[in-house]
């Protein structure tokens, strides 16, 4: 069974879902006896609301937190478009920019990474030197390394699926890529040849292979 | 002014201790005015891989508690004048000493001594924290197993974080035989791993339980662990010092054209 009129409390406010199916009238009713009812838990702070259920015109809107404002010590100061797609294209907008920061930038260090060391950045990380097994690197945009990877190395950790590990001698523990893990074969190839690899995300799983022109021109950063 | 160097490893019973009382003879033997300091607190057995423990009557807790002086706890060695030991306690834990303590008291012993030798405890907690805190180098001792070195990678990156002056490496109990058939990591894949100064390749040898069991520290004598250990003291102390061919003995043509 569900209630015509409900407030929900989220991190950016409250927001007001009211029934489709009752008509506009009976809402108003039932949300100022509602407002009425739990003014005193919702206390008189600042905050935003949004609208879900049925379609409200801006009129009806205002209306709406009149009728709040009223009834309750609570100061409306914005209305948030809680819609699917105006939060799509704000999230779009938000990854867009995070992706082009941690592409422009990146962190440098200098100097071997041992075992219970780690290194984080925003945005990408160049190290010039070991990182050895037990030490981390964590980065929301691409790692470079110069030198040996045999620790564990996570690009995109923000989610951005187009990063990538670049290092000169790639025997990593694990590398994780957004949010794909690959581990290291358990039994390692000794002679594999030391020369300089790439980790990128591929239809959802983890590929590393010697770095080549062709996978230099495809990359996005 | 005398040098302090601290003997550590992070994992144990790879030889931190048998690497400290022969180092520490071996410099003894060298001349030198050496102390060595078990910090080892509640584990003690420096005194008896010296052969010492029968001498014991003040130790380092009464040093840094002010139960007695200095040169009361310290044991001259049997064997050589210039050696000195000052044992651990026995019967209290790593807490009863504090870095700030284990510094001072190595200032103290440093205008004294040409060298102070700790022997860390293995670990990375207080124990080590109180034996690295007046070091100005350290000798990292790790054996060929994966999990050696691991943890020898750990220490390292603490000391580093110490700043430690200098951090040198001693890969002990390497078999030769093992290496060749690919079974055991070489010295030089310790190496790679770990990036720091080789300062001495100890060959695995029946030899150092026997001498442990005797309190009889095998440094200089005529095995090639006695001899490894030599070289090492000569290296700290600045003579350069080839490695040891601790292939020598074996091979039909390395007898025939051997070296002279």
């Amino acid at each position: 069974m569900s209630a015509s009129v409900t407030i929900k409390g989220s991190k950016n406010g409250i927001t007001l879902v009211l029934s489709e199916t009752e008509e506009y009238d009976v809402l108003k009713e039932k949300v100022e006896k509602k407002f009425k009812e739990s003014a005193k838990f919702l206390g008189n702070a600042k905050t935003a609301i949004s609208f879900e259920g049925k379609k409200l015109s801006e009129e009806q809107k205002e209306e709406m937190i009149k009728i709040i404002t009223e009834n309750t010590e609570l100061e409306i100061v914005c209305i948030l478009d809680n819609s699917e797609e105006g939060n799509a294209r704000f999230a779009q907008a938000v990854e867009k920019k995070i992706n082009e920061m941690t592409a422009a930038n990146a962190k440098i260090y200098k100097g071997n990474l041992r075992s219970g060391q780690s290194l984080e950045s925003d945005a990408g990380l160049i190290v010039l030197g070991d990182v050895n097994p037990g030490a981390g690197l964590i980065s929301k945009g691409n790692i470079i390394v110069l030198g040996s990877l045999r620790g564990t190395a996570w690009a995109g950790a923000g989610g951005n699926e187009n990063c990538f590990v670049i290092c000169s001698d790639m025997v990593p523990m694990q590398i994780r890529i957004a949010d794909i893990i690959a581990r290291s074969p358990d039994h390692k190839d000794k002679k594999d040849v030391q020369n300089i690899k790439i980790a990128y995300l591929e239809k959802g799983s983890i590929v590393i292979s010697p770095l080549s022109k062709d996978i230099i021109s495809n990359l996005v950063l | 002014m005398g040098e302090v160097i601290v003997v550590t490893s992070g994992k144990g019973g790879v030889g931190k201790t048998t690497t400290t009382a022969n180092v520490g003879t071996g410099l003894a033997k060298l001349d030198k005015k050496v102390v060595l300091i078990d910090t080892d607190i509640g584990l003690r057995n420096l005194d008896v891989v010296m052969g010492l423990e029968n001498r014991i009557v003040y130790n380092l807790v009464d040093v840094i508690e002010g139960n007695c002086k200095i040169k009361q706890a310290l044991i001259k060695d049997k064997r050589y004048p210039t050696l000195y030991l000052l044992p651990s306690a026995q019967t209290r834990d790593k807490s009863a000493v504090k870095p700030e303590e284990m510094k001072q008291l190595c200032e103290q012993l440093k205008p004294e001594f040409d060298y102070i030798i700790i022997d860390c405890p293995a670990g990375i907690e207080q124990g080590f924290e109180n034996a690295v805190a007046g070091a100005d180098r350290a000798l990292v001792v790790t054996t060929p197993e994966v999990s050696a070195v691991r943890d020898a990678d750990r220490i390292i990156g603490l000391l580093e974080a110490h700043e430690m002056k200098k951090t040198d490496l001693i890969v002990n109990r390497l078999r030769m035989d093992m290496v060749k058939t690919g079974d055991m990591m070489s010295s030089e894949d310790v190496v790679e791993i770990l990036a720091i100064n080789l300062i001495g390749i100890v060959p695995d040898d029946e030899g150092i339980i026997v001498a442990t069991n005797n309190g009889e520290p095998l440094v200089g004598n005529d095995t090639k662990a006695g001899q490894a250990y030599m070289n090492i003291c000569k290296r700290i102390i600045g003579e350069e010092v080839p490695f040891l061919d601790l292939n020598a003995k074996k091979g039909f043509f390395s007898r025939i054209f051997g070296r002279k």
